[in-house]
């Protein structure tokens, strides 16, 4: 059980966008999501989330939990009727249209320009990829997540975006893997977790 | 614009094609014989990996050393792999105007087409004042040659 971290952390040291399998709820998820947000570190982080859901348990847990002292915290709530934006704390929070990816593009992207001159590592979470697909064509999304994983890659930071498995039909979760350079699948069991690289 | 082509010298290729399922070689020549000294740089790439065919030694150094090519085709390399998923996506869009065949990327210091068939790859890198249509008239050399 102490081990997911240390696995995890050493299977995906290599990989700057990994999208993470997820089928259902899982008690496991929550400690690799952790994992994935470096939360363990003892080194502040920059950290950008991307979420269909309210902003509050996020803003809630980078109060209580990550060592924020001065890092840049972003939130982008996708919501097609609008949210709250403005500042808790050190996070940003604004909302983008879950179909306008151009304006979701330029969030990240502003993150980016507010994170350039740290010295800290920079996380991305998206969540999530299966949300986005409602709204969204997937030959719109594969050319979003093309862009934006080469940005990750580019910045030297590190992404990590889910996904349901099941809620995608065969050939279109096939043309949403390839941008990723690590598949993290998460199973019911905790020794499901497994990572494959495609290169 | 260059002298084509009778006067250039044949490129002399740095290593065999091993990734592309056509003949990336023949593709390379075609390149060539339309813009002569104009060629910078040729790389047969799938989605896995690359291999630099035909590397000008002037590029090389422009770009800071062998090892800092290197860097540069590994980032460009962890895009173009996409490639053959984006052109799956333009042919559905395109429908009855058939396979996508190339990309081209024009740059103010170089043009790249990168000539796609269906899961294999040829890349090159041209002079700004190579003629694009000569460089893309070697899609026809068979580029195609898998399907």
């Amino acid at each position: 059980m102490s081990d997911v971290h240390g696995e995890l952390s050493d299977e995906l040291a290599a990989a700057s966008n990994v999208l993470v399998l997820e089928d259902g709820s899982s008690s496991v998820q929550e400690r690799v999501h952790e994992t994935l947000l470096g939360g363990l570190s003892e080194e502040p982080t920059d950290v950008l989330a991307v979420t269909f859901s309210r902003p509050e348990p996020w803003l809630d847990a980078w109060a209580d939990r990550l060592p924020t002292d001065d890092a840049n915290l972003g939130l982008v709530q996708l919501t097609e009727t609008g949210g709250w934006e403005g500042k808790r704390g050190s996070a940003h929070v604004r909302s983008v249209d879950p179909s306008d990816l151009t304006g979701l593009g330029m969030a990240v992207r502003d993150f980016f320009d507010g994170v350039s001159s740290s010295t800290r590592p920079s996380v991305v979470c998206f969540d999530s990829v299966t949300g986005l697909s409602e709204y969204n064509e997937v030959r719109t999304l594969f050319r979003f997540l093309r862009v934006i994983t080469q940005q990750v890659q580019t910045e030297g930071a590190t992404a990590h975006f889910h996904v349901d498995p099941v809620a995608h039909d065969r050939q279109s979760l096939a043309r949403l893997k390839p941008p990723f350079d690590a598949h993290l699948e998460i199973g019911p069991e905790e020794e499901h977790i497994s990572v494959s690289t495609p290169y | 614009m260059h002298d084509t082509p009778m006067d250039y010298t044949m490129i002399s290729f740095e290593s065999e094609p091993e990734l592309a399922s056509f003949d990336a070689k023949a593709v390379g020549r075609a390149v060539e014989a339309a813009v002569g000294d104009g060629l910078r740089v040729v790389v047969e790439y799938d989605e896995s990996e690359y291999n630099p065919l035909y590397l000008n030694d002037g590029v090389v150094d422009q770009l800071g050393g062998p090892e800092a090519f290197g860097e540069l085709a590994d980032d460009l390399h962890s895009d173009f792999r996409l490639d053959f998923t984006q052109q799956e996506l333009y042919e559905e869009v395109y429908g009855e105007f058939g396979s996508v065949r190339a990309f081209v990327v024009v740059l103010d210091g170089a043009r790249v087409v990168r000539f796609v068939a269906e899961d294999s790859g040829l890349y090159v890198s041209v002079d700004p004042e190579a003629s694009l249509d000569g460089v893309l008239d070697a899609v026809d050399v068979g580029v195609a040659g898998d399907e």
